[in-house]
Formats: structure tokens, sequence, C-alpha cells
């Protein structure tokens, strides 16, 4: 279990707290194994790994993958995610790029991935997206059509993809309806060499099981809660990326 | 005076207060009633529900009165409808924007979901004002009425045709078609097209408003239409149960067909979706006589009773599902989501009964008026 100290980290990053706060934190970070297990094979990610590296990472996506929302944008989970893989593989080399920004529609990110797919080759892409779509009340199609065009391009650039849904937040299941998105993201990702990681889903297990829930977090503590957060959606990513590679996620 | 009318096919307000029943649930995300609506074991769901019944009373209603008053006064009484529902979307916006602002400001996360563009009527307000006069702008979970005027407006237009129902078939399904082929949608403010596109969602309006008024004979053999809709009902439930939690079944074939099959273009009225509520309708209309005992029994009542006022309890629904969404906001365990699917439940109930009342009344001071004649006053058409 290679989850702990990342989560170690992550609590001694919000306070002093000894071991009774690590429990704490190892609890709200639980994933379990149907969270962390991606239903088709990373093979682009497994090559890259077997071959020592580099393995380059792109992470496109609205705020919360670009960390806009937070004081510190490298405690965006992709950044938490890289850590962990690293931790994980010492003798890897991974890097990671960032793209998108906050508001950004799948159609608007669509340009950007062209772009930096003309730059380098990727093992990896995370895509993050489906709350601005939904939100906005367009319809699926308008997040269907981006995605489908964005997974065919790396596929064809071999190229593993891992959308990720929209986030938990009791805010925003109460004011957007966000099945029909939820279905075209499966949709998207359900086709050899991509994968749909359930952010949705894991983040509201933690808040059910009283783990970490951001939005009963009183206002002072947010911020370490969303620290928290990233370190434990990092952990959870990085173990359904050595997952999907067919690698122990222990190292 | 007895709230329930019981001159007219009881089918009809039954089935449609259940598809009221199954928006109220499918509104509220997060409610536990919405895992046993319609769209859990159907291709299709309450909106297809909605509509085609919509259709169909609007057929009747308004067919009726072309047939007595004329085609002017028959078109002038749905656009009349029409804007009562665009006055009634308006102020579930107006609702909706200060459901948003409250619980954002209340429960102070604001700055928690600033990407989700919630804050759009902060972004440009006036803006936003004038998108959504203009039905440009539809706030999630605010899309099915802006769809509704827009169906009676092109009813308004088409209702000569409903004499020709041939004709009125094929246009509508030329339009249908024409969808399916080029993707042509009403714009929105963001440029991507209505949710519900009214282009495609007509036909099936339409199929209800000519079943309506001029049922055609049931066809000889009814025996290979059963055997059709069922089938369209059992791929329904292995895409819904089997394909969607394991697309890799599929993984060996053309990746097309895989589209075609697992698409759900809700927005166009995908194929599958019509093919599922043509089926079940016509199983409900061989399975469930229109004399049915149970129809009229005390069961059914709530629902016969939503469906003949359907119109108010359709708004009041939208407008509860706020509040039921709030209260799941603060807590979603199994007190607070009894509380909101009884409490909702009753309260939509409450304002049909009262709707039916305020109709009864209305008739009776009509003929009061009237010196004892008895004078057609109608105030609804469900």
């Amino acid at each position: 279990m290679r989850r702990l100290p990342a989560c170690l980290v992550a609590v001694s990053l919000l306070s002093a707290g000894g071991a009774a706060r690590a429990g704490e934190a190892a609890a709200a970070c639980a994933a379990p194994a149907e969270f962390t297990t991606p239903d088709t094979a990373l093979e682009h990610v497994r090559a890259a790994i077997a071959a020592g590296g580099p393995v380059n990472v792109l992470a496109i996506g609205s705020s919360s993958t670009v960390g806009s929302d937070a004081r510190d944008p490298g405690a965006a989970y992709p950044y938490r995610m890289i850590e962990a893989l690293r931790a994980a593989r010492p003798g890897v080399t991974f890097r990671l790029d960032v793209r998108g920004g906050r508001g950004l529609t799948a159609g608007e990110m669509l340009p950007q991935l062209e772009r930096a797919l003309k730059d380098k080759h990727y093992a990896l892409v995370i895509w993050q997206t489906g709350t601005v779509e939904a939100v906005g009340g367009m319809p699926p199609d308008a997040l269907t059509d981006p995605l489908e065009q964005g997974r065919d391009l790396l596929l064809r650039a071999g190229t593993n993809l891992i959308v990720v849904d929209p986030r938990f937040s009791r805010f925003l299941r109460a004011n957007v309806d966000l099945d029909p998105y939820e279905s075209a993201l499966e949709q998207v990702a359900s086709v050899p060499g991509a994968a749909l990681f359930h952010r949705f889903d894991l983040m509201h297990a933690w808040v059910d099981d009283g783990g970490i829930d951001l939005e009963s977090t009183p206002q002072d503590k947010r911020e370490a809660a969303a620290v928290q957060l990233n370190a434990c959606l990092g952990d959870a990513m990085a173990r359904f990326v050595l997952t999907g590679a067919a690698l122990p996620p222990g190292g | 005076m007895t709230l329930i009318r019981g001159n007219r096919d009881i089918r009809v307000d039954f089935f449609r207060g259940l598809a009221l029943w199954w928006i109220f649930g499918d509104h509220i995300p997060g409610d536990a009633l919405s895992h046993w609506s319609l769209q859990n074991f159907a291709m299709c769901d309450a909106t297809e529900v909605f509509v085609l019944l919509a259709g169909f009373g609007a057929g009747l209603a308004y067919g009726r009165t072309m047939d007595r008053q004329g085609y002017v006064y028959a078109a002038a009484d749905t656009v009349r409808r029409a804007w009562t529902l665009y006055v009634a979307h308006i102020f579930l916006f107006v609702v909706f924007t200060a459901q948003v602002a409250y619980s954002a400001t209340a429960l102070d996360r604001v700055a928690y979901l600033e990407e989700s563009r919630l804050d759009i009527l902060g972004d440009a307000p006036y803006r936003a004002l004038l998108e959504a006069l203009l039905l440009r702008f539809q706030p999630s979970l605010l899309n099915i009425l802006p769809l509704y005027v827009v169906l009676l407006l092109m009813f308004a237009a088409a209702l000569p045709l409903l004499r020709w129902r041939a004709v009125l078939f094929g246009v509508s399904l030329a339009l249908y078609a024409a969808v399916q082929a080029t993707g042509i949608n009403f714009p929105s403010w963001t440029g991507e097209g209505w949710f519900f596109n009214p282009l495609a969602w007509q036909f099936l309006f339409m199929i209800g408003a000519i079943l309506a008024y001029s049922p055609p004979a049931m066809p000889r053999r009814r025996r290979a239409w059963d055997v059709a809709s069922v089938l369209v009902l059992v791929a329904g439930l292995i895409t819904i149960f089997v394909i969607d939690n394991h697309p890799r079944v599929l993984a060996s074939l053309p990746t097309q067909f895989v589209h075609l099959v697992i698409e759900e273009d809700k927005t166009g009225l995908h194929p599958f979706r019509l093919l599922s509520i043509l089926a079940l309708t016509w199983l409900a209309v061989r399975l469930v006589p229109a004399q049915a005992a149970w129809l009229r029994s005390r069961p059914a009542a709530p629902f016969v009773l939503a469906g003949q006022n359907s119109l108010p309890v359709f708004c009041a629904g939208v407008l509860l599902g706020f509040i039921g969404r709030l209260g799941l906001e603060a807590s979603d365990g199994p007190a607070m989501q009894l509380g909101v699917n009884l409490l909702g439940g009753a309260a939509m109930l409450t304002v049909g009964a009262l709707a039916a009342w305020y109709r009864g009344k209305a008739r009776a001071d009509g003929e009061r008026r009237a010196g004892g004649l008895r004078v057609a006053v109608r105030t609804d058409t469900g």
C-alpha cells in the first residue's frame, strides 16, 4: 500500500497532526477497487513504463484540473497523481503537461489538445470535462462529439485516454441534471484504450463514508481539505493508471 | 362536486399523471424515487410519455374546437395556451435563479463551484435575462416547457392538416428525418442548440394529436404488433442492463453499429427512443381497456387527478422540485428522501385538486350566468 504515504504527506501539510490524523486521512481516502480498476488495458502506458520512461502525461480540463480554483495550482490532482506515480515507480521518469482552463467546454479544449499532440507524443491523456456542458444545459452531443474526435485522434497516435467526470458536490447535483452527460462520458470511454475514471461516484462514496466532504467543511479549513482531496484523488488515479497498465499499484 | 371527470378516456389521464410523477422525481437529482422511474427500464423516459400525451390532449381539444368553431378560433386557443406556458416558464426561470443564488450564498459555495458557470447570471445578467426570454438560455432541468411552447405553436400552424392525417404525418416525419440526417436544431445562446430539439420532438407530438383526432382502426395482425413491441422493449432492457454496464460485450462488433445501439440521443429523439415509446403505447392500448375497473380505483385516483390537471400540476412539480433539491442538498438521508417525496406528492395532488375545483366552479358559474342553460366553459385542456 503506497497510498498511505501520500495521504500522510497531505495530512502533515494540513496540520502538525500526528498518527491519529493520519489514520483519519487513510480512511477518508480509501478507494475501493471498483474505482481504481479501468475496464480496459492501458497498453501505451504499460509500454512506456516498461521502457523506463519517459512517460509523458497530458492533463486537460477545467478549473479542478488546472488548479485555477486553488491558491497553489501545483496542489491540483494531476500533479498529485504524478507524484504518486513517481513514488510507486521510482526508476521511471514521469512528465506532466497541463492544459485547459476554467469554464472551458470539451469543444473549446479540443483545439488545445490537437496543438499539444503536434508538439509531443503522450502515453496518456487525462481529459476532465462535462460540468460546463451540463450546467449550460447544452445538448449532450456538444460533449460527445468533440470528445470522440479527440479520443480517435489519441488512439491513432498511440495514446491512452482516461476521461474524468465532474466532481461530486451536493450543490452541483441539486442544480444540474448530470445524468445525460455522465452517459455521454461513458459512451466515449467505452472503446478499448479509453477508460472513465468515476470521480463523481468516488467523491460521493467518500462523503457518504464520512471521509472528505468539502461542502460541510468550515470555510477556514476548506483549503486544507481541498489539498487533502486532491492528494486522495491523485493517489486513486495513480492506482487506476497502474492497474490499467497491468502493474501492481504498490510497485 | 366530484374532482375527477369520468366522461373521457381515463387511461390518458392516468398515464399522464404517472409521467408527471416521474418527471417530479427525475427533476430532483439524487432522489431515490428517480431510480424507479421509466428511464431505468426503457429506452425512453417520462418526457416521451408527456409529449405524446400532450399531443394527444391537444389533438382532442383543439381538433374538436376546430370542428365546431373553425380554424382561426382553435388556433387562437392554442396560441393562448402556448402563451400561458411561456409565462409559466419565465416564472420558473426566476425561481430557478433565486434558488441557485440562495443555495450558493446561504450555503457559502460560490467559490467552490465557480467553474460550473452557474454564475452565468452573474457574468452577464442582462444578456442572460434577454436570452431566457427568447428561450435561447434554458438552464439545466428547465427545458421541457420551452419545448412544449414551441410544439403548441407548431401545432397551431399545422391544425388544418389534422383533417388530412396522412399529409400531417408525412410532413412531420420528413422534418424528423431531416433532423436525424442533418442535426438541424433551434439555436441556443451557447450556439449548441436546444436540449430538446423541437424539430425532432414535434413528430411524437403530432403522432399523439393524430391518434386523438382521427384514431386509426386497430390493425388486423395484432399479435405480430404485440410481438414486435415486446421485442423493442426487451432490446431496451438488454441495452440498459447489459450493454450500458458492460460496453465491452460489443467490442467485436463494428463501431458504427455499437454507436447506433448505445447512443442515447435525447436531444434529437433517437429512433430507438421513439420506437420504445410507440411500443409502450401499443402495449398500453392492448393491455389496458378504456373501461378497466382499476383505473377508477382509489390507488389510481391520484394519478388520474394529476393527469386531468396536468399544466398546474406540472408547474407545481417543477417548483416543488426546487424545494426538494434544496432539501436533498442539505441532507440525502432516508428521512429527507421520504419527506421530499411524500410532501412533494401531496402538494402536487393538492394543486391538482384545487385546479379541478376551480374548473368545476367556473363551469357552475357559467351555467348559472346562462340561466341554467348548459354552456361549455373550457378553462383547461388537461
